[in-house]
């Protein structure tokens, strides 16, 4: 045996165990999940997964020309991804911006900003959900503002709880961006920053034709990683809104996971996860070949 | 008005950006400071009609609640807390929780489900780190594989894992937290962690190998100690991402494990509703140790959360 | 356009980097800022382009005073050390930037920028990837970029430091070359006294942040106004000896151990100059007339008797280190002299190809 081991060459050897966790946790139940997305199994039945009936492709077509609740988390879900994207994006592009010069704190009120991100998004949650309440703060700073008292329901509406959702995620996460943007900020050559000046540009003429071009394979990192993470979210909605009202501010992992749990359908539940996991996985391949190009 | 020299700003300048950065501030804070309040608010001053800012009548009882597990409302201390009183006799019930702990033993269970995890995470993503570092293992294709466990959304893995781990008898288990931590958390530990032996000239251990070292050897005796800063950071980074995590153990668990981030969405009770009082005494002392850690590690918080893409 | 600095002094913090610096440049000369690391030679370059602003003292553009006049409006063109290329543009976009950021018109800047790559020879590499020009069409690229916006006064950081020995006499040919057709004034900062020499007209010696000696090459390497740029300029280095000054019989000598030299023709200088009795004299190695002794009937007179300590061939030439008590004087004579170390040598100096310096202030006695 010793031998055998011997004779593996090191290289390989070394990606045993995380091929070993990989396969465990990512190839099998991929593996299982197709399986069972081609069934119609539900553990309520009793019977094992693997002796389930096959329907083939009944869940795909089920869920995706007939299943309306999907098909909205879908769009909800890119809705939300997009938006709160760009907005993290902008906040953050200002927020590098405002701190690229040095002054007095300026190490303080940075590791002040980033507090949010180090949060228990769990707690983040909580927090915005009794900000956001109908007798909350937040409605009464509006009426501060407006002049006369405002009940909005942040949390009860389908439009106002998407809303939310944003604007807890945009707290929580735009320090993110805006320590990798100003990363990128900062790493902007000197040296070409003065030839610029010196061919007469303004300064925003300097951010038009320098910064930017410089910091996109930065803003592309950025966007990929928060992307992806925003398609995802799921601890948000589940503090937030449930979904609700009813299902209308449900995300894709929310609905998988409120579907399952109350349809208990799990193989039509496994083909949504599939379709979301497979248009996922291609998107983000596409997108991040180029990335990966230029990390490794 | 006098023009500022080129590399300064004007003062007009500068005060606005000063005005601009204390609001974002004050803004970015404001969540926080309603949490820390409100974890010293009695339950008349949770949801009052006009809510409360500063908490008229602050009290520690959330605090106790946290640390001993809610008492009863009649005979324990809860029983002198106005707000509780006055449910308690309205409704005759006893103010009861669902969840039944107090914090020291879902926060053993979290440090030690952590720590379990975020080693495995090192130890596994430390190997292959190397052999990607060094040999390009796998080319862009490894690299992307190992990435894309991240971007599995946890609900489509967990539905199979669910039903793999009741056959493993893996559910509500450590074991089986552990296991799905470490390999959610793994993308983050191979690629910061390759980052960081990037840094460390391979020339290094080839020197040593040479002097009569195996490979493995060479790795344990010089290459990891010369990055042993960067894997700290890392250790740190994957322990928050675990210590933070709230999906995966809230399906994989019920009642024999529960995490810190479980016990704070427990804290619901049926004649109070939600009680945001010791759910926001608990968030505070929960999210303090990822506060510190944080701090320290902030210098390398850009390469951890951008897979070591980008260094500051 | 004529520069001129006037007492300019630059201070970060408790370091003063530039101290009374006063410098007249005049219109279409080549004027090179010469010094070790850490002279003022950058921070210098920086105040005439108007990235740094001066704590004292004003910078002048003919005549007038631009202290506070924006980089972008004084109509600098600059070129970097390693050229700071824009990266995320074409070569094409670079040199057009100028012209881009005035709101030039396509059609213009087009006619523009081909006319200017053209006299580069930039024509193809004009739309070629931009990482992949060689550092010679780079160069270019910086320079013609700052053509396009029509300078009075070309500014360059260290032009030849990061080019290899074989491009960079290329290179110097074709700024040469490139100053004489557009006439145009051109500061350059360098720490390589050859680059200084073959290039500017006029050299600026500097040493933290004073200005040692402002004149042509030719009178800094005859002249050197004190001990610092007696030994920076010059390839092989001078010789300084720092010696005693002695008066007998009415002849002056100034001496080291057995180096012993008549200075007497200089003796108006000496007395009028001040100085003590501790002057150190500097003279060239190529001055230094070796009698080599073999079978020579007499040796001439002020002859010194040293040891040859180690010999440097260079080709047509031989530095000859020469040991005579505890001083090293260096001699360049043609390659036909064949001496081995351990030899003996005499050799004498010219009186009249020295410079003497006062040791105390170190100051040129012959200086103006």
């Amino acid at each position: 045996m010793k031998n055998l081991l011997k004779k593996i060459p090191f290289p390989i050897a070394l990606i045993i165990p995380i091929e070993l966790v990989m396969m465990f946790l990512l190839i099998f139940p991929l593996i299982v999940e197709i399986w069972v997305s081609l069934t119609n199994w539900t553990p309520l039945l009793g019977t094992n997964w693997w002796h389930a009936k096959f329907v083939w492709l009944k869940n795909y077509y089920q869920i995706i020309f007939t299943d309306r609740r999907f098909v909205m988390a879908v769009l909800r879900t890119i809705l939300i991804a997009t938006s709160c994207v760009v907005v993290e994006l902008g906040l953050g592009l200002l927020y590098g911006l405002l701190f690229v010069r040095d002054f007095k704190g300026k190490r303080i009120f940075v590791s002040l900003l980033l507090l949010p991100m180090m949060i228990i998004p769990l707690v983040a949650g909580y927090n915005f959900f009794m900000l956001f309440i109908e007798n909350g703060p937040i409605n009464q700073v509006i009426g501060w503002i407006v002049g006369r008292q405002v009940t909005l329901h942040w949390l009860s509406d389908p439009t106002l709880g998407l809303i939310t959702i944003m604007v807890a995620d945009i707290w929580e996460w735009t320090p993110l961006m805006f320590l990798i943007l100003m990363a990128g900020l900062t790493s902007v050559p000197q040296n070409q920053v003065r030839a610029a000046v010196s061919l007469g540009a303004r300064n925003f003429q300097i951010f038009r034709f320098l910064t930017i071009p410089l910091m996109k394979p930065i803003i592309l990192i950025a966007v990929v990683i928060r992307g992806m993470e925003l398609f995802k979210i799921f601890d948000l909605v589940f503090i937030l809104t449930r979904g609700g009202p009813g299902t209308t501010t449900e995300t894709i992992s929310f609905y998988l996971y409120s579907a399952g749990f109350s349809y208990m359908r799990m193989g039509y539940i496994a083909a949504g996860a599939f379709i979301v996991l497979a248009i996922f996985l291609t998107a983000s391949y596409y997108i991040l070949k180029p990335v990966v190009k230029e990390i490794a | 008005m006098r023009k500022a020299p080129y590399g300064e700003d004007t003062r007009l300048a500068k005060t606005l950006r000063y005005l601009a950065i204390v609001f974002i501030t004050l803004v970015t804070m404001f969540p926080f400071f309603w949490m820390i309040s409100t974890s010293f608010k009695p339950v008349k001053e949770w949801t009052p009609p006009k809510p409360v800012w500063v908490a008229h009548n602050p009290t520690m009882y959330n605090y106790l609640t946290v640390f001993l597990g809610p008492g009863r409302a009649k005979g324990g201390w809860w029983a002198s807390d106005e707000g509780v009183r006055d449910v308690a006799e309205k409704e005759g019930a006893k103010v009861s929780l669902t969840g039944e702990s107090s914090i020291f033993v879902p926060f053993m269970t979290s440090l030690f489900v952590c720590s379990c995890a975020t080693f495995l995470s090192i130890s596994i993503g430390t190997l292959a780190a190397y052999s990607i570092s060094r040999y390009k293992f796998g080319g862009n294709f490894f690299s992307f594989f190992i990435l894309s466990a991240r971007m599995f959304p946890p609900i489509a893995v967990v539905i199979p894992l669910v039903v793999m781990f009741s056959a493993f008898r893996l559910l509500d288990s450590y074991l089986g937290v552990i296991i799905v931590y470490t390999g959610f958390t793994i993308p983050f530990s191979v690629w910061m962690i390759k980052s960081f032996l990037d840094d460390v000239p391979h020339e290094l251990e080839e020197a040593a190998v040479i002097d009569g070292m195996t490979n493995f050897q060479a790795i344990l005796k010089v290459t990891i100690p010369l990055a042993k800063g960067g894997i700290a950071a890392t250790s740190l980074f994957i322990f928050i991402l675990n210590w933070s995590e709230f999906l995966i153990a809230f399906l994989l668990t019920s009642t024999r494990v529960m995490t810190v981030p479980i016990l704070i969405s427990r804290y619901f009770s049926t004649t109070l509703g939600h009680m945001y009082g010791p759910q926001a005494a608990l968030g505070t002392i929960a999210t303090i140790p990822v506060i510190i850690f944080g701090f320290i590690i902030q210098k390398h918080l850009v390469r951890g959360l951008t897979f070591g893409a980008i260094k500051k | 356009m004529k520069i001129l600095l006037e007492n300019i002094t630059k201070r970060f913090g408790g370091l003063v980097a530039v101290d009374g610096l006063s410098l007249e440049i005049e219109d279409g000369e080549i004027v090179s800022i010469l010094g070790p690391s850490g002279c003022g030679k950058t921070t210098t370059l920086n105040m005439i382009a108007g990235f740094e602003y001066p704590t004292e003292g004003g910078v002048y553009f003919d005549g007038r005073r631009v202290n506070d006049v924006h980089p972008r409006e004084r109509n600098v063109g600059m070129v970097f050390q390693e050229y700071a290329i824009f990266t995320t543009m074409s070569a094409y976009d670079n040199i057009g930037f100028g012209l881009r950021v005035r709101k030039t018109p396509k059609k213009q800047i087009a006619e523009e920028v081909v006319r200017i790559a053209r006299s580069f020879n930039l024509e193809d590499a004009l739309h070629r990837n931009i990482n992949k020009l060689n550092l010679s069409e780079l160069q270019r690229v910086a320079l013609a970029r700052t053509l396009t916006i029509k300078p009075g006064i070309l500014l360059l950081d260290e032009p030849l430091s990061n080019l290899d020995a074989q491009l960079r006499e290329k290179t110097r040919v074709e700024l040469k070359r490139f100053h004489d057709r557009l006439g145009i004034t051109m500061v350059y900062v360098t720490h390589d006294q050859i680059e200084a020499i073959s290039l500017a007209d006029r050299i600026a010696v500097m040493k933290l942040g004073r200005l040692q000696q402002f004149a042509s090459a030719e009178t800094i390497y005859r002249r050197p106004s004190n001990m610092f740029v007696a030994q920076f300029i010059g390839s092989p280095p001078s010789n300084l000896v720092r010696g005693r000054l002695r008066r007998a019989d009415g002849r002056y000598y100034v001496e080291r151990g057995d180096f012993r030299l008549d200075v007497t023709m200089h003796k108006r200088a000496i007395d009028q100059g001040g100085a003590g009795d501790e002057i150190a004299v500097g003279f060239r190695p190529e001055d230094v007339e070796l009698s080599t002794g073999k079978g020579a009937g007499r040796l001439p007179r002020g002859s010194m008797s040293a040891e040859v300590y180690a010999v440097e061939p260079l080709g047509d030439e031989t530095i000859l280190d020469l040991k005579i008590s505890d001083t090293v004087v260096r001699a360049l004579v043609s390659s036909e002299v064949t001496m081995d170390a351990g030899q003996k040598a005499s050799f004498t100096v010219p009186a009249d190809r020295v410079n003497l310096f006062d040791m105390k202030t170190e100051k040129n006695l012959f200086a103006a």
